[in-house]
């Protein structure tokens, strides 16, 4: 099987075959994204892994039994956005606004992101990154979902198990929000 | 009253969002938590293969095949031959006189010359059948013939059965008069069974006791 070529639905029924490389290609594919989704949404470094690690062992444990009815890639974020929502329901976040920042902002850069970046560039960012923060828990995931992972309307729904306007609405604040806070 | 407005979301609109997203920190998990969802992976796989392999090996169309197996073998091995007719066509022609019912005692009182001359030690016994009363004799015979001509006649008879050993019997008086010390009556009795039954063949001890005697 060529890994590099074949679709996520391909390699999960390949790693339910018992094909560890296909998990392997899967896991490099969506590792990043994933985790940057969970941890901007949690604002939790140390619940972030724990999510993490608990999202991948449950498509682990689905691994039989998984059927291509749906895109792997909407079916992994809905398994870490309700094991979010249950995070957020046993406890509330222990981060704060500037734990969350200090965490995000020491996490590694790009080579392109050194120091000797220009400072507006520098400023836009963290203009960004605390105007997600910010964001209510729904509208916060939302966005995400738009801005990690491109997902449409539908998707964003389909991962939140929210309607179709609902997500229209939420993402429409949370653009207004952000702008509001870029252009201050 | 008017309407708050909003603008529709177009989801080209943040496109310049999407854009300065992609310049933040790129967050990705620690290798120790690469290593241990690549360890997990790894096991289920693996735990996949070994019960996969055991299913190949204990698959269940071996069970089937040794069935089939089995049955054959035993198909094979099997004589389907009657059991009951096997053997019949080389066994020796039956005897016309010997598979003849045998026929009714003959009554106590009746000459011995009446008797029939057989010289087969089992119709000879059956002269040793209980004496019956004058009066029971006729009935019990009509009663016996009714019985055997309702029931298939079988060689192995009942009176026939018991003979050997009234004859036993017999036999054992005579000792049981001997240890009383009884010689007189237990030779009278010995001499009665000879008469009576010339043809049995005497415990060598009794024999001793009638060398005189011509039999």
């Amino acid at each position: 099987m060529d890994m590099p070529g074949a679709d996520d639905e391909t390699l999960m029924q390949a790693y339910g075959a018992g094909n560890l490389a296909a998990f392997d290609a899967l896991y490099a594919r969506h590792r990043a994204g994933l985790y940057r989704y969970i941890l901007r949404s949690t604002r939790n470094p140390h619940q972030a892994d724990d999510i993490f690690q608990e999202t991948w062992s449950r498509v682990i444990d689905a691994r039989a039994r998984w059927q291509p009815r749906a895109k792997f890639t909407t079916w992994l974020l809905r398994i870490a956005h309700n094991l979010i929502i249950d995070a957020y329901r046993r406890r509330p976040p222990q981060a704060g606004p500037q734990e969350t920042e200090a965490a995000l902002a020491t996490l590694a850069a790009a080579q392109h992101e050194q120091p000797e970046q220009q400072v507006s560039d520098f400023q836009t960012r963290r203009r960004l990154q605390l105007a997600i923060e910010q964001l209510p828990d729904e509208q916060r995931h939302a966005i995400l979902l738009r801005l990690e992972h491109d997902l449409s309307l539908e998707e964003i729904a389909d991962v939140t198990g929210a309607p179709r306007e609902t997500v229209k609405s939420r993402l429409r604040y949370a653009t207004q929000h952000i702008r509001k806070a870029l252009s201050a | 009253m008017t309407a708050h407005s909003r603008p529709p979301y177009d989801e080209d609109d943040d496109l310049d969002l999407r854009a300065l997203y992609r310049t933040l920190p790129r967050a990705e998990p620690g290798p120790a938590v690469d290593a241990a969802v690549h360890e997990a992976a790894a096991r289920a796989a693996a735990a996949d293969r070994r019960v996969w392999r055991q299913r190949r090996l204990w698959h269940p169309g071996w069970g089937v095949a040794a069935s089939i197996v089995l049955t054959a073998c035993l198909f094979l091995l099997t004589d389907f031959r009657h059991p009951d007719l096997d053997g019949v066509s080389d066994a020796p022609p039956v005897d016309a006189e010997l598979a003849r019912p045998p026929r009714a005692l003959p009554s106590p009182t009746a000459p011995p010359a009446a008797a029939p001359a057989r010289p087969e030690a089992p119709a000879a016994l059956r002269r040793y059948a209980p004496a019956m009363r004058a009066d029971e004799a006729p009935q019990a015979d009509n009663a016996t013939r009714a019985e055997k001509s309702d029931a298939p006649t079988e060689p192995g008879d009942a009176t026939e059965r018991e003979a050997p050993a009234e004859s036993d019997a017999r036999i054992a008086q005579i000792r049981e008069l001997l240890q009383a010390g009884r010689r007189d009556a237990a030779v009278q009795a010995l001499r009665d069974l000879r008469r009576e039954a010339p043809d049995l063949a005497l415990p060598p001890d009794l024999q001793a006791l009638l060398p005189a005697e011509p039999r």
